[in-house]
């Protein structure tokens, strides 16, 4: 019986090489789809799982938390805190520091810049990363231990275990090598480049962070260096030791930095919005779209052979009057569409073993597919076959199980099963394509409105340089040919992360952004103020105590700070209460430093920052020599000329690292990365539901028109010209498309509004965008179906009558 | 009204070459009630489709009222059947998935015909064939001889100036095939050409004349006294 089936069911593919092909096509790109989109979330899932006892060792981030302001995380931590929680409870078994520093390491005649990892001698205690020579226990246990991974290891010395040979740091610290551990995971951990380094050497990291705590003290605000990890015990609560430590570092912080310590497991970090906001939703909207692909190529496939099941009728018919019952027929439709899947997976697997490289490289993941070495993927790739197989071949299996053997073989007038069922999956299938396209449309649209409208300062040929803001450099800069203009800022004027924990006069508590300005700096990025008036030279303030000086605030702050209008400010103090304390990213500040100043104009509302967060009120004040950044404005004109006129001006800053400069354009497209990644990544997927609905209307145009080559040649015996006919056939694929419409118009907009509320700034849902997604979707189906409809639809009717 | 000459019909696949029709000459006059008899497979079908300008063929002169069609474009004879004629086939070919009332309307559909027009003149063709009761059904829940009236109902609608009945009794039990054969014998007195292909000899007696095919050629022509 079985070889019966399997030998019906491989001639029937054979006969049907188009309907076959489309079927396992369309079933091996919903797959390949699933299959990818799967291991990408796995990896994300599983960073960092592959250390030992990940399940009890955290991260402790600290956290800060503003007045109105939402909490700012930082991997870092302040150094001390690591012997605090170690003292102070007992179920925390272990803590250890590590603090990533770029140096340059050298070995003969190989030299590069690497990041190093300087780390607590114990740290291979919380950390057991997989060793491949030397003891990791006791590795960082003297000074100028240095551990590589294997990749180091042969790059610097041509061998896996160079024990006992010496690295050069910085050309002035020998450092000997004590251990070598495997090859981390890329994109796969938190421990990226393999290279550690031990924190008891004097002229660590870790160390340097101890002597300034040790002069400083906690008085003067608060540094972070390094990240502190632990291990809690077996029986600690968590949730008991996050309120405990909480307490501890209130107690130990100034009482003007509200803050704590987040404790985050090792294998989550890389998923705590707070540090990486985004990452969660994202990895969501990626699952969602890869089972909305896998969805879609199963409507194709159930389509497809419901579509055809006339065609099998007869089959069925005398496998019934021969003794066969419903079951069996059931569980022969079944079987077959178990083949195609299995067909499928195999080109699956394929495909996404050719394609995950790219991927990995497109989404800057650490995807792999080591099925021969974790045969659980196997596993749930077989089940998932198996349960595709059987979502997509259930109804068809119904449906043919169901016809009636009586009108079946009498060759009266046979409907094809399920015809209600298969209008609303190709409905659903239309949906699908139209939200994808509505959301590519609308994602571009925003990432657009990110790196352009939204920025709203004039960001072309601005190269910006991270350096002192000494006056010998800067006026050696204006005299390069093709400078248009030079001015100083502070680092907040591109991340805004100094804001200050500040009370309005009536108490109100309110977090209000500094950024250190040479007032020029206005001009140069095109921003007009809106009232009052912008002096560039020499009245620039500083925010020292008893300064009076001059300020600039946005309009956020003239609201904020309870002005009726940016002209009612002007000339106004700034109306804030007592010393605000610099929280600049934790860094030492005048404490008790009090801004007296007068505010001498109001600018519009801008943030070079990413538009996920909103813009806060801001006072743009005096620079000084503690700024950070120099914008360079350039001509449009020789641009790699200008460049190296810059660049040799560097060396006369006296200053030892390479220059550090690059374009505000890049800069703003690094920032958005992630939006244009998930623009591009939505982009492919849908031009994959394109594809598949494509595919689904191919096979379906062409399975209807075969249906209806009665109903084609009785119309054209009535007189029916081919353009009647066409018209016909198209009107019947163009009816879904306009319903799925209604379907996806509604959903996709309210699944996207949700999506752009993730953006402080973002563009408004635009009708013509939902219309356009369906004018291409009618086109795709028109184009595709048209072919086929304009074919049967100029045959003579005497051979559609023949058919018969 | 038609007139062939030396019509020939071939079907070629790579392998084989039928010949369906060889050189049939066949007048009809206006109003003629013709029926057409052979074996299987003569070519009756094949020559039922030329006349109804469904096929073209492959050689020969075909006049269909006063017009030289033998090579005309496929437009033209979509033209020239919209307006002149009415099909009923054997098996009935009524569309699934339209109701009765429907199929009948198929026929008017591409004459231009105007919405509240055309539904007079379906429920006069309903009624002429005595399945009025039968509008909204479907097809597949009507009797075989109901199904034929409908299909009937259909050819005439359009007032056209031929039928063409490819064995429209041929499916059908002898008091339904009477029934079928009394409406054609009707219509045919009205004025309306009328050529039949059947197995019958009762049936083809209803016709004024009978002609026979054998592989494609005439064989014998009997006229029957009026």
């Amino acid at each position: 019986m079985w070889r019966n089936y399997f030998m019906a069911t491989v001639r029937n593919m054979a006969r049907n090489r188009l309907y076959s092909g489309i079927g396992i096509f369309g079933l091996a790109v919903g797959l390949c789809a699933a299959l990818l989109t799967g291991l990408v979330i796995r990896s994300e899932l599983t960073r960092d799982r592959f250390i030992p006892g990940y399940e009890r060792t955290y991260v402790a981030a600290a956290a800060l938390l503003p007045h109105g302001h939402p909490p700012v995380y930082m991997m870092e931590s302040p150094s001390f805190f690591a012997g605090l929680l170690r003292l102070k409870f007992s179920d925390i078994g272990a803590v250890t520091r590590i603090a990533a520093e770029p140096v340059r390491l050298r070995h003969g005649e190989i030299e590069a810049r690497e990041v190093l990892y300087w780390a607590d001698p114990n740290a291979f205690e919380l950390l057991p990363l997989p060793t491949l020579a030397g003891d990791l226990q006791t590795a960082l246990r003297r000074p100028d231990a240095i551990v590589l991974n294997r990749s180091m290891a042969r790059k610097y010395f041509g061998r896996d275990a160079p024990l006992g040979e010496t690295l050069l740091l910085d050309g002035l610290h020998p450092a000997t090598v004590t251990a070598v551990i495997e090859d981390l995971p890329i994109n796969g951990t938190q421990f990226e480049t393999g290279i550690f380094a031990s924190g008891l050497a004097a002229y660590s990291n870790l160390v340097r962070c101890d002597r300034q705590v040790e002069q400083k003290g906690t008085k003067k605000g608060i540094s972070l260096c390094g990240r502190t990890y632990l291990r809690v015990a077996p029986h600690a609560r968590l949730s008991d030791l996050q309120r405990r430590v909480t307490a501890l570092v209130a107690s130990v912080y100034p009482p003007d930095i509200p803050g704590t310590l987040q404790l985050i497991r090792l294998d989550e970090v890389h998923r705590f919005a707070g540090l990486y906001p985004g990452n969660q939703s994202r990895l969501a909207v990626t699952g969602a779209i890869g089972a909305l692909i896998l969805l879609a190529a199963c409507i194709v496939f159930i389509n497809l052979s419901t579509a055809r099941a006339a065609r099998r009728a007869l089959e069925v018919g005398v496998r019934k009057a021969c003794g066969a019952n419903r079951a069996t027929l059931a569980v022969q439709f079944l079987g077959e569409s178990l083949l195609y899947v299995a067909l499928a997976t195999v080109i699956a697997v394929s495909l996404a073993e050719l394609s995950l490289p790219y991927v990995n490289a497109f989404l800057n993941t650490g995807a792999v597919f080591d099925y021969w070495r974790q045969p659980t993927i196997l596993l749930w790739i077989v089940v998932g076959a198996v349960a595709v197989g059987i979502l997509a071949g259930a109804y068809p299996a119904f449906v043919l199980s169901a016809f009636r053997p009586r009108d079946v073989l009498k060759g009266s007038t046979l409907r094809s099963g399920g015809t209600a069922a298969r209008s609303a999956l190709v409905v659903l299938q239309c949906s699908i394509l139209i939200g994808l396209i509505i959301a590519a449309g609308v994602v571009y649209q925003q990432r657009i409105f990110a790196t352009r409208d939204a920025l709203r300062v004039d960001a072309d040929r601005m190269l910006i340089i991270r350096s002192s803001c000494d006056a010998p450099f800067k006026n050696a800069l204006r005299a390069v040919p093709g400078v248009r203009g030079v001015y100083c800022s502070s680092e907040a004027w591109l991340n805004g992360m100094t804001f200050c924990n500040c009370r309005l006069k009536d108490g109100t508590p309110l977090a209000v952004d500094m950024t250190g300005v040479e007032f020029g700096l206005f001009d140069l990025y095109g921003i007009k103020p809106v009232a009052g008036q912008i002096v560039a030279a020499g009245t620039s303030g500083d925010f020292l105590p008893e300064h009076r000086s001059r300020f600039v605030i946005n309009e956020t702050a003239v609201r904020r700070f309870g002005f009726a209008s940016p002209a009612h400010a002007i000339g106004q103090v700034i109306p804030l209460a007592d010393g605000p304390t610099q929280l600049a990213e934790f860094s030492a500040a005048p404490a008790g430093s009090t801004i007296t100043g007068e505010i001498a104009a109001v600018v519009p509302d801008f943030s070079i920052n990413a538009v996920e967060e909103k813009i806060r009120p801001t006072i743009y004040g005096g620079s000084s020599r503690r700024d950070e950044l120099i914008s360079v404005k350039l001509s449009g004109r020789d641009i790699p000329e200008i460049l190296a006129a810059i660049d040799r001006l560097w060396p006369a800053t006296g200053s030892k690292e390479p220059i550090n400069r690059f374009f505000l354009d890049d800069y703003l497209q690094n920032l958005y990365l992630s939006v244009l990644r998930e623009a591009q990544a939505l982009g492919v997927f849908a031009v994959l539901g394109m594809l598949l609905a494509s595919l689904g209307l191919l096979g379906l145009s062409a399975a209807t028109a075969e249906r209806r080559t009665k109903e084609i040649g009785i119309r054209k015996a009535m007189g029916a010209e081919t353009s009647d006919i066409l018209r016909m056939l198209l009107w019947q694929f163009t009816r879904p498309v306009l319903l799925a419409s209604l379907l996806a118009w509604p959903l996709s907009g309210f699944i996207l509004s949700r999506w752009l509320n993730g953006f402080a700034y973002h563009v408004t849902l635009q009708p013509w965008l939902f219309l356009a997604a369906t004018l291409q979707a009618l086109l795709i189906t028109l184009v595709t179906v048209s072919g086929h409809a304009w074919h049967v639809a100029r045959a003579k009717p005497v051979l559609a009558l023949r058919y018969e | 009204m038609l007139k062939l000459e030396q019509i020939s019909k071939t079907y070629r696949t790579p392998d084989v070459e039928t010949r369906a029709l060889d050189a049939v000459s066949l007048d009809v006059a206006a109003g003629e009630f013709v029926a057409i008899m052979g074996p299987s497979g003569c070519g009756k079908s094949t020559l039922l489709n030329i006349l109804g300008l469904l096929d073209s063929p492959s050689s020969g002169r075909y006049e269909f009222f006063g017009e030289q069609v033998a090579g005309a474009s496929e437009r033209r004879l979509t033209a020239l059947r919209r307006g002149a004629v009415g099909f009923i086939f054997q098996s009935f070919n009524l569309i699934d998935d339209l109701s009765v009332a429907e199929n009948v309307e198929v026929a008017l559909i591409y004459r231009g015909a105007s919405s509240a027009e055309r539904k007079r003149r379906v429920a006069e063709a309903l009624e002429r064939v005595n399945v009025a009761h039968r509008a909204r059904h479907l097809p597949q829940q009507l009797s075989g001889g109901q199904q034929q009236r409908v299909a009937i109902a259909r050819a005439l609608v359009a007032n056209p100036k031929l039928i063409l009945a490819d064995e429209p009794t041929g499916n059908l039990d002898t008091a339904n095939g009477d029934d079928v054969m009394s409406l054609l014998t009707g219509v045919s007195r009205a004025g309306t050409t009328v050529i039949m292909v059947t197995h019958s000899l009762a049936y083809a007696a209803c016709a004024q004349r009978t002609v026979k095919l054998l592989d494609g050629s005439v064989v014998a022509e009997t006229r029957l006294a009026a």
